[in-house]
């Protein structure tokens, strides 16, 4: 028989792919959690994943060791005919009952235990849109998109909103998933063990571009925290006249982008992202480009077009107004 | 022994031969094939959407496909491989064998079941149509996903996707309605439901689980017409509606159908392995209760990802969706207890190898399973390329490749032809590998938070993974072929080994007639004392020929003993 050896690859195969899994960095892996809720999540998959892999390997060694041990041979006789066995068929049952029930316990208690409302939290309003995500601070009075901010070591406590279709949100290094639902909302809860930025994802199929709907965390020091707050809730200043970034506020109204997206003391539209203090995010659409001038050329040029489904739509801007535009955005800081 | 003549209940109107049997034809063994030729039609094309899909995403920021065709493709391969592959394969092979199994000249309804399989044909019309209506096919994935128009294509198309849905609905139903009333009413004297053969068992427990998860599939896609086609905006949050409704809908008949397609592929090598070991199966009884069991507890795993914020609901989902997989182990420890017990070399013919193949899929998938369901809504499992993988493994690893486990089997009995046991070696090996290279590397990058329905992707550690898994993807895609090709050369062609009437000294009733079988199935049926009538008789005949020193066939005994 040739099975024991394709085993044998298998195995070969499947440490290859381990090996693959661990040499390089991942930042949205869940395997390097870096705060309780994540490190509960992810003691319970180790937990339950050795006992699946040591399953795993059993059966495929029975498998293999029963075709070699009773491997073909010529000139058998017709065997003689067993009926039962009951001891063997008793632990037959319990065995994989007793493992599915040592694999459930767990699953309770986590599932209770991240279902507790957290103490003294930051409290952060998430609303998914198609593509990017909107947080409010509902005791700071801060708005702002696909980056978050919030000081580690601290709760933080998302409220989940869906606005048009189903979005799901999730940081894997720091917490579990939960689906965004229009007509239903949801929370979730987490904690950062130190200062870092982490990746996000919006999980549930949303659209076109469900991949560029990302998100960013900051969990920053309490006082970067506070200093970012101060910085979010300063109304930005009105760039002078006749200089390009004055003519791109100006711009801003007549082309009509007031009408969708808020900076404060200027408009407030709520159709897209809040931009009163765009350039002080790392990246824009989703988390999906760097917060550069060219990419944010790129971006007004054609919308849709770099981004597939987008809901801002090709203004048809001339390449000066395109440049005074992105002038006036790198004021909002 | 007496036995009992079938040929006066038979219906003396002649039947079409040959493909015009195709056309008209209500004979079970023919409509079987019809669907089967449907089904492999649309497992070689989902095949093929599935290996450019693997294509694109083999490195990060490729463009062998842009979004929109990427989700049009996806939508397309999860469509055609479930409602046009796994459903009509698996109905098909039913029709074609509990009635031989049962020791009945027909099934319960045999115009419907011809209906049954022009209903697939129109389906997979009305799904082909809907690619080329102006608006572009949807994109919105198998579980078409809603609002409709906000999710970025909403045209016509839909219309026909839905309709086309509707119909291989329908064809389930009803096929389902045939199965159950044949295993009920026309099982031969003596067969009760204990001696029931574990196919035709677990394809009355499909067919149940069928008979009430597919209705509400159809009464959700009732809704999504009704809101699409027309306007209502019962599922769109913008006019006051709740996608949620849908959502609810089709989780509720997907989850239970997808285990569904499971237990035939369970019930065939339930019956493999026992023949191959010459032996009683192992735990028979529990096996059966066991697939019952599943049966059940396919209704309440349904909703882990739909359970909201309360801790109890997410407990009753996640816990059942575990303990579904108990007699799903059990299944898989009877086989090698069969073996184990009887201490002696089982005989490794193609159906039996394949069925090795089966068996080392399902010990990868059954873990993945637990894992994830183990986890919760919140786990990495859920919407991550993990959910991709784990139930890749079980519905290619398992359903798929227990319909192929059925065709080394049953084609020398339908067809008359033996499949090449040599190329099949080849293929398992493709698939066997092709499913561990493309569905472990998901589980990984799944665990790494790389989402499900991705069409690209920029962190750069899931590339090799990936790359990984296109490769295995490319394999499965090339053993699949191989076998398909297997099959129209050995049997469309007639290059296959002849077959007698029963090459594997098989135990239930179908080994007791002709290869392939007559219009009307028997001339005669042994009587049935057992679940293993065919067995009974050799068994009898081989205690008077032991002074005779000669052993006859089969079909020679059953006559003998009629």
């Amino acid at each position: 028989m040739r099975n024991p050896r394709r085993i044998w690859y298998a195995l070969v195969a499947g440490i290859g792919l381990l090996a693959v899994a661990c040499a390089k960095h991942a930042p949205q892996t869940t395997l390097k959690p870096e705060g309780p809720v994540g490190r509960k999540i992810d003691s319970l998959f180790t937990f339950t994943f050795w006992i699946a892999a040591a399953v795993f390997v059993l059966v495929e060694f029975g498998v293999v060791y029963l075709v070699w041990r009773y491997r073909h041979r010529d000139d058998r006789p017709e065997p003689a005919q067993v009926h039962g066995n009951t001891r063997l068929e008793m632990t037959w049952t319990a065995v994989p009952a007793l493992l599915l029930l040592i694999v459930a316990v767990p699953t309770f208690r986590t599932i209770f235990e991240l279902a507790k409302t957290p103490k003294d939290p930051i409290r952060v309003t998430v609303t998914g849109h198609q593509f990017w995500w909107e947080y409010n601070y509902p005791d700071y009075g801060v708005t702002t998109a696909n980056e978050v901010h919030f000081p580690a070591g601290r709760n933080v406590e998302f409220t989940l909103k869906g606005v048009d279709v189903i979005h799901s949100f999730w940081i894997p290094r720091l917490s579990g998933k939960h689906d965004v639902e229009p007509g239903r909302v949801s929370r979730i809860s987490m904690k950062a063990d130190k200062p870092g930025v982490f990746l996000g994802q919006c999980v549930e199929f949303c659209g076109l571009s469900h991949a560029n709907m990302r998100l960013r965390a900051f969990a920053q020091t309490p006082a970067d925290f506070d200093a970012w707050v101060a910085a979010q809730k300063a109304v930005p200043g009105q760039p002078p006249t006749g200089t390009p970034a004055g003519d791109g506020f100006a711009l801003f109204s007549v082309k009509g982008c007031s009408g969708c997206h808020t900076v404060a003391g200027v408009s407030t539209g709520t159709v897209g992202p809040n931009l009163s203090h765009v350039y002080s995010r790392t990246a824009f659409a989703g988390d999906t480009f760097d917060m550069t001038p060219d990419n944010l050329r790129m971006w007004l040029h054609d919308p849709p077009g770099v981004k597939p489904g987008s809901k801002m739509p090709n203004l048809g801007l001339s390449s000066t107004e395109i440049t005074n535009l992105v002038a006036y955005l790198q004021t909002l800081k | 022994m007496t036995s009992v003549d079938t040929a006066a209940t038979t219906e003396a109107t002649p039947e079409p031969q040959g493909y015009s049997a195709w056309l008209g034809g209500t004979d079970h063994k023919s409509v079987g094939t019809l669907c089967l030729v449907v089904a492999f039609v649309f497992l070689l094309t989902g095949g093929v959407l599935a290996a450019a899909m693997r294509t694109q995403l083999a490195q990060p920021d490729l463009a062998v496909l842009a979004r929109k065709p990427y989700l049009q493709l996806l939508t397309f391969h999860g469509t055609f491989s479930f409602f046009l592959f796994l459903l009509p394969a698996w109905i098909g092979i039913a029709f074609a064998i509990v009635p031989l199994q049962i020791g009945a000249p027909r099934l319960a309804f045999a115009r419907l079941a011809a209906f049954t399989a022009w209903l697939f044909v129109a389906a997979g019309a009305f799904l082909i149509l809907s690619a080329f209506v102006h608006a572009g096919a949807s994109a919105n994935g198998w579980s078409m996903d809603n609002p409709l128009p906000i999710h970025g294509v909403g045209g016509r198309a839909v219309d026909v996707w839905i309709l086309g849905v509707g119909l291989a609905a329908v064809a389930t139903v009803l096929g389902s309605v045939n199965l159950l009333t044949t295993v009920l009413r026309m099982r031969a004297p003596g067969l009760t439901l204990a001696r029931l053969p574990m196919f035709s068992w677990s394809v009355f427990v499909s067919a149940a689980v069928f008979l009430l998860a597919v209705p509400v599939l159809l009464a959700g896609l009732v809704v999504l017409y009704v809101d699409h086609h027309m306007g209502a905006h019962v599922l769109d949050p913008r006019r006051g509606g709740n996608p949620l409704v849908w959502q609810v809908l089709f989780a509720f008949f997907a989850y239970p159908a997808m285990w569904a397609t499971v237990f035939p592929a369970l019930g065939v090598v339930s019956e493999i392995v026992p023949v191959s070991a010459r032996a009683a199966l192992f735990q028979r009884k529990q096996v059966a209760f066991g697939l019952a069991g599943a049966g059940t507890l396919a209704f309440f795993g349904w909703g882990s990802e739909l359970a909201g914020n309360k801790p109890i609901p997410q407990i009753l989902f996640s816990v059942t969706a575990i303990l579904i997989l108990g007699p799903i182990a059990l299944t898989m420890l009877s086989w090698l207890g069969t073996i184990a017990l009887q201490r002696r070399a089982p005989r490794f013919h193609a159906p039996m190898v394949q069925s090795i193949g089966l068996l080392t899929c399902l010990g990868l998938a059954l873990p993945a399973l637990a894992v994830m369901y183990a986890m919760g809504q919140g786990g990495a499992g859920h919407q991550s390329q993990w959910w991709v993988g784990a139930w890749h493994q079980l519905l290619v690893g398992v359903s798929t490749f227990g319909i192929i486990c059925a065709l080394y089997y049953w084609a020398p009995k339908l067809w008359g032809r033996h499949l090449n046991a040599g190329v099949g070696g080849l293929h398992l090996l493709a698939i066997v590998g092709g499913v561990d290279l493309a569905f472990i590397p998901l589980l990984i990058v799944g665990a790494q938070g790389m989402h499900r329905r991705a069409t690209t992707y920029g962190a750069d550690s899931w590339g090799p993974a990936n790359l990984i898994s296109t490769i295995g993807a490319y394999l499965l895609a090339a053993g699949v072929a191989l076998f398909v090709l297997n099959l129209v050369v050995s049997v469309v062609l007639r290059r296959g080994r002849l077959a007698t009437d029963d090459p594997w000294e098989g135990d239930t009733l179908e080994w007791a007639t002709s290869s392939p079988p007559p219009l009307h199935n028997f001339d005669s049926l042994p009587e049935v004392r057992s679940s293993r009538p065919v067995h009974d008789i050799r068994m009898a005949a081989a205690a008077d020929a032991a002074t005779a020193g000669e052993e006859p066939d089969t079909r020679e005994l059953v006559e003998a003993s009629a």
